[in-house]
């Protein structure tokens, strides 16, 4: 039996006065109605603060100085990968690579992963659904080896074609890829499941949660995936951050990628020997500041509750769908049963560019163009979109605020 | 259904421009071009073919067909009025004028009235790449090279 425990609804309207960009205006003075956070999430003030405080306060390199500032800053580095860590669900911080964002944690898992397995014939699996970060780094790789890379289709309401995906497996896929919230549908996969087919057919699984973490409880170790890469600045966090987690007996085998400092034992001109994971692919001075404010930003996240969140992110998709599909001529692209808060549209006989135009000048911020997925926009034969996509910060009023933008748009355009 | 409650911002939407991007002129084919090249701005993904018949070493017809966003559509509409009886060295001109024009540069009107309906778009920096494509694609036309786009010049 499922039990439903009463939750205090969340005070929206506190919530939004801890986000200082929010209150301002655009365009000689209409409200910023912020919509584009799957984009990049604006930042709460603790933070803004928390980079504020590193630099006013605790501002050493981490692992080197012995002094008391830089014991204090490799404390807040290694507590922030703790954090992290733990609210992915990682069995250990041990098994989190801190990263500038997604993009590098792909790169890295395809030069130091991926390309010493590859050779001719062999195969990456990905989908349509994907973000350029999740398709480019193994065509680079793919070319030089010879292998090629395969993407599964989805259905026509955005839902991934999970028969087709597990039919593609088999033992010339090296690695297979797939997004676990798609950032143009909003679709979420169903991620365990495609974990425990990879499994079966011994293919290692990378999930792209760039678009999942900041938005629903994430337990890496439930998914059973063995790589799930994500971002920090689309969690509330600053930009130039992020993670990769992946099992321990991977992270052992793989080779580093980036050399210098940080990432040895000991170096000797004729050669050297690497550190243990995770410091083996973190070469160089990290984001410090950065990673300070993120684990901020978990600490502000859970302080809501990620079950909370994903809660009113629905009631704010239930609601905003409902509005958009009273503007004429309005198409939602992605409408999977199970999805996250992000619409994408488009009105006829209006161009996406144009209404994206428009509704800013209203002071709407939203998303237009191909949202660095070209295979999608193929897919469905459109050159562009329209994205809105919702934080919890959001509220019904902006929702309403973009259908009477949507309305002037479409009365000039069509 | 909710109606619109009072006028909008048309930004860089001017009357013009809009309707000529609702009723195009010059929208169609030449079956026979003597020159014809593709724009596309894959950033954004507008597209506009662009065909021209020359007499002379100059545009005597001028046709185009586009899946791309009002400004795109109705720059490449009110070229025509500017293109037919000019030769080559005449469009690069034109389109100096033009980029001037859409960076706020000042001066006197450009002598097709028309495109100075885009004036506004000084203050939209994001979007004067639409405006440019169409004549960026006459321009590859007329120099014998298939493709053109305006994100990366």
């Amino acid at each position: 039996m499922n039990v439903v425990l009463a939750e205090t609804p969340l005070d929206i309207a506190a919530l939004r006065a801890q986000f200082p960009l929010l209150a301002r205006t655009v365009h000689g003075g209409k409200p910023l109605v912020y919509l584009d956070n799957a984009n990049t999430a604006q930042k709460p003030v603790c933070v803004i603060e928390a980079v504020d405080r590193f630099y006013r306060e605790r501002n050493a390199n981490v692992s080197r100085a012995v002094h008391a500032l830089g014991e204090e800053a490799t404390g807040l580095y290694e507590g922030a990968r703790d954090v992290l860590a733990r609210f992915i669900g990682a069995g250990s911080a041990r098994e989190l690579v801190l990263t500038s964002g997604t993009t590098m944690a792909t790169n890295l898992v395809a030069y130091s992963y991926l390309l010493p397995r590859l050779a001719p014939g062999d195969v990456v699996l990905t989908t349509v659904m994907e973000h350029h970060a999740n398709i480019v780094p193994w065509q680079i790789v793919c070319q030089r080896t010879g292998a090629r890379v395969v993407a599964a289709p989805i259905h026509a309401n955005g839902e991934l074609d999970v028969a087709a995906f597990i039919g593609m497996l088999g033992p010339q896929v090296k690695l297979a890829c797939v997004t676990h919230v798609s950032n143009v549908l909003g679709t979420i996969n169903p991620v365990a499941e495609l974990a425990a087919a990879c499994r079966k057919h011994g293919v290692p699984l990378l999930v792209d949660g760039s678009q999942a973490v900041p938005h629903l409880p994430v337990d890496v170790r439930a998914l059973g995936c063995d790589f799930y890469a994500f971002t920090g600045h689309k969690m509330c966090g600053p930009t130039g951050t992020g993670g990769l987690w992946a099992r321990r007996e991977i992270l052992a085998q793989m080779p580093p990628f980036f050399g210098g400092g940080e990432m040895i034992r000991e170096v000797r001109i004729e050669g050297s020997t690497f550190a243990d994971p995770p410091a083996r692919f973190e070469a160089g001075t990290p984001n410090i500041a950065g990673f300070a404010g993120l684990a901020e930003a978990v600490r502000f996240l859970e302080g809501i509750g990620m079950a909370r969140i994903a809660a009113r992110e629905q009631d704010l998709l239930r609601y905003a769908t409902a509005r958009l599909r009273e503007v004429p001529g309005l198409r939602i692209i992605g409408e999977a049963p199970h999805k996250a808060a992000v619409i994408s549209f488009m009105v006829e006989g209006a161009h996406a560019h144009d209404l994206a135009t428009l509704l800013d000048l209203e002071g709407v911020a939203v998303r237009s163009g191909h949202h660095c997925a070209h295979p999608l926009m193929r897919y469905y034969d459109v050159p562009a979109t329209c994205r809105a996509s919702f934080a919890f910060y959001n509220t019904e009023a902006e929702a309403d605020a973009l259908l009477d933008a949507l309305l002037k748009a479409r009365a000039l355009l069509a | 259904m909710t109606a619109p409650a009072q006028a909008m911002d048309s930004g860089p939407y001017a009357a013009t421009l809009l309707a000529h991007a609702r009723a195009p002129r010059h929208q169609g084919t030449l079956l026979h071009p003597d020159a014809l090249a593709e724009g596309y701005n894959a950033l954004c993904g507008d597209r506009i073919t662009v065909m021209l018949a020359l007499r002379q070493g100059c545009i005597a017809e001028y046709a185009f067909r586009a899946e791309a966003c009002a400004l795109v559509v109705a720059a490449a509409s009110l070229l025509g009025e500017c293109l037919i009886g000019r030769d080559a060295e005449e469009v690069e001109h034109l389109a100096a004028r033009f980029d001037g024009l859409l960076a706020g540069a000042g001066g006197p009107p450009i002598e097709c009235g028309g495109l100075n309906a885009f004036a506004d778009l000084a203050r939209f920096p994001a979007r004067r790449k639409c405006a440019r494509l169409p004549l960026a694609t006459v321009r590859a036309a007329l120099r014998g090279a298939a493709h053109a786009n305006t994100e990366e010049a």
